[in-house]
């Protein structure tokens, strides 16, 4: 009953001065805000991130060349020269939890049609890649078996690319000239993808692609792709196996590797919940800064109150009184600005997230974060000044001038 | 055998107050100052008692000791059969919220507090409910003659003689065995100061122990009984017939 009360009088003694009591409160408040808009923010982020990639099949596997590191005189580099179409049809045919698997060769190249140019980054690829990265086809249609068997001059266009070339008209069945290296090359045009979007740091709008064969046998003659991009339909089991045939086929483990989507989702996951505790952990300094200024604060006023806490005292108060008062009022300045904080905390991450481009997370942890630290940070830096003020001795508290 | 009885008397009912040879030495670094020197006094229920000195002399320190808020440097002090010197702080606190009431020359108000609230303080610390303090305060506003009008006043919105009659209402309110008073005209003008000493003759009328701390003569005539320090010490004690 009396802590209520106490609590009362702390709020009234905050009010009379309410410039100083912002003032220290400041910290606390810039501090909480900081903790919970990184938090939400972060939070955010990496929830989109997280979709964009899941929409991209949870179930696709990437088998791609192994980085060797440089050393003892070797020079870093990635493993070339191992990946052949037949390699992938083994693959594919030996590994029962490989549903589809494509190989792929990444490129660049200038493609212009009349007047219009663009320059594309080329996949060559095969029929069912459009199935692994869940593409949709907008027009026309996608490379097909034959397209591959028979080395075909067909190009299937990302839609940016499309627009880019073609503007308003219909693409099918134009003929584009692709310029890649020495080499120009004529495309007929039979299909274009629909709109992807921004993937992480990747366009798949800015794509086109035409059969891996053509691109082996007509356009730059190497027997090798990069890499083979699967499904699975369980892709645990998948990696296994790939891993077991790969192992076999190519002995040195450091040639290749085999990443599924999951394993990307849990290391972007890791690296940002590092980043966001990182940033929240200085964020968190700040609460301490204002830790002690509500602890300067608290020390000012009690030398200020010293005779009213030698009247107190006189009067009967005991330790345990004085104490508690002082401590609530620490207690209600840190929790006050808390609460201030995380109401702004909130605020922010509602104005960036607008921006960003997701929908704003207000978690539970953030909150307990917020009004948890601030009101630790009071009771820590209140709890000195406090017994400092009820240790004093009431006589000489009320020779105090 | 007349002694035998007087001692099993004086053992089966011992004065409210018993100081004997009590001392309190204040320690400046090296030097020591002995503001009371071996004092030795009792103090029965419903006395009037002035203490009258100099100024320096040492009332107020005796004053402070006797009302429980120090303790003396050595000597065997009790209030109502309670040995002090071995009291704990709490036991103190708790003695002075119960048992005694104190009255100051600069009225040691709560600033910002008004002057209901001021009363109410003591029966804060004792654990009553709210509508409890303010019954109890209003009761004992009432009783120092202080218009009800004053009483959500502030301390700097009342004249000298009402903050004292404000101070006298909060020292009433725990109905306290013994007030203490520490020149508490010493701020007021001459009227005022009859005023309170009014009071605090009214209060020993109906029954209530009263210590009144003064350096001037005719304030300490309100008394029945008036000692005289110097230096420390008692000097002499003095009974006035009324
Ligand atoms: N805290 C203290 N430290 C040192 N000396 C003190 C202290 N309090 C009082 N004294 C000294 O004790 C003496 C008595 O003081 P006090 O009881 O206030 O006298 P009075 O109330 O009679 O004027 C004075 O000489 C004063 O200087
Ligand atoms: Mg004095």
């Amino acid at each position: 009953m009396i802590a209520s009360e106490l609590a009362k009088v702390a709020l009234q003694n905050l009010m009379i001065n309410k410039l100083r009591s912002f003032l220290s409160m400041l910290g606390i408040i810039i501090g909480v805000t900081a903790v919970i808009a990184i938090i939400s923010i972060g939070q955010g982020a990496t929830e989109m991130i997280q979709e964009t990639i899941s929409s991209l099949g949870s179930e696709l596997i990437t088998i791609s060349p192994g980085y060797r590191g440089g050393w003892g005189g070797r020079a870093a580099r990635t493993a070339g020269g191992i990946f052949t179409l037949e390699l992938g049809e083994e693959l594919r045919k030996k590994s029962p939890n490989v549903a589809q698997l494509v190989p792929s060769i990444q490129s660049g190249g200038l493609l212009k049609y009349g007047e219009n140019n663009y320059q594309a980054s080329i996949v060559a690829t095969a029929s069912g890649y459009e199935n692994i990265f869940n593409h949709t086809i907008a027009e026309g249609r996608f490379l097909i078996a034959e397209d591959v068997d028979n080395c075909r001059k067909v190009v299937v266009l990302g839609s940016n690319v499309a627009r880019e070339l073609f503007g308003n008209q219909n693409p099918l069945g134009k003929k584009i000239t692709i310029q890649m290296g020495q080499g120009r090359f004529i495309f007929e045009v039979v299909g274009v993808l629909e709109s992807k979007g921004q993937v992480m740091f990747f366009n798949f709008d800015n794509q086109v692609y035409i059969p891996v064969t053509t691109m082996m046998k007509r356009m730059t003659g190497s027997k090798y792709v990069n890499s083979y991009s699967a499904q699975a339909t369980d892709s645990e089991e998948a990696i296994k196996q790939v891993e077991f045939l790969l192992a076999k086929k190519l002995e040195d483990p450091d040639l290749y590797n085999v990443t599924s989507q999951e394993e990307i989702l849990e290391t972007i996951q890791q690296v940002s919940s590092t980043m966001i505790l990182m940033l929240a952990g200085i964020a968190g300094i700040s609460l301490l800064v204002g830790g002690i200024g509500i602890m300067n604060i608290m020390l000012v006023s009690v030398t200020e109150r010293t005779r009213e806490i030698g009247i107190r005292k006189a009067l009967g108060a005991k330790k345990k009184d004085i104490l508690i008062q002082f401590l609530i009022e620490a207690l209600v300045m840190s929790m006050v600005g808390g609460a201030v904080g995380l109401v702004l905390g909130w605020a922010v991450s509602v104005l960036v997230s607008r921006y960003g481009g997701w929908t704003p997370t207000l978690s539970m942890f953030s909150v307990v974060v917020g009004i948890g630290f601030s009101s630790a940070v009071g009771l820590v830096f209140g709890i000195y000044p406090a017994m400092k003020a009820a240790k004093l001795n009431p006589v000489e508290a009320l020779r105090y001038e | 055998m007349e002694r035998c009885v007087w001692r099993l008397i004086k053992k089966m009912k011992k004065p409210f107050i018993q100081a004997n040879d009590i001392w309190k030495i204040y320690y400046m670094g090296e030097v020591e100052v002995p503001a009371i020197r071996g004092i030795s006094l009792e103090i029965e229920k419903g006395e009037f008692i002035a203490i009258i000195g100099p100024s320096g002399s040492g009332k107020s320190t005796l004053m402070h000791i006797l009302g429980c808020l120090d303790k003396p440097t050595k000597g065997l002090f009790y209030l109502d059969e309670e040995d002090i010197l071995k009291a704990s702080e709490n036991r103190l606190a708790a003695i002075r919220n119960d048992k005694i009431g104190f009255v100051f020359q600069q009225f040691n108000l709560l600033a910002r507090r008004s002057a209901l609230e001021n009363v109410e303080t003591p029966c804060l610390y004792a654990g009553k409910s709210r509508r409890e303090r303010i019954r109890r305060a209003r009761e004992s506003l009432a009783k120092v003659g202080l218009e009800e009008k004053r009483f959500s006043h502030h301390p700097n919105q009342l004249s000298g003689g009402q903050r004292q009659r404000v101070a006298i209402a909060r020292a009433l309110i725990n109905d306290p065995d013994i007030i203490f008073a520490d020149e508490p005209t010493g701020a007021l003008d001459t009227r005022s100061g009859d005023e309170i000493l009014e009071i605090f003759q009214q209060l020993n009328k109906e029954g209530r122990t009263l210590i009144l701390v003064t350096h001037e003569k005719y304030v300490a005539q309100c008394a029945q009984r008036i000692i005289h320090v110097k230096d420390g010490k008692i000097d002499s004690e003095e009974l006035i017939a009324q």
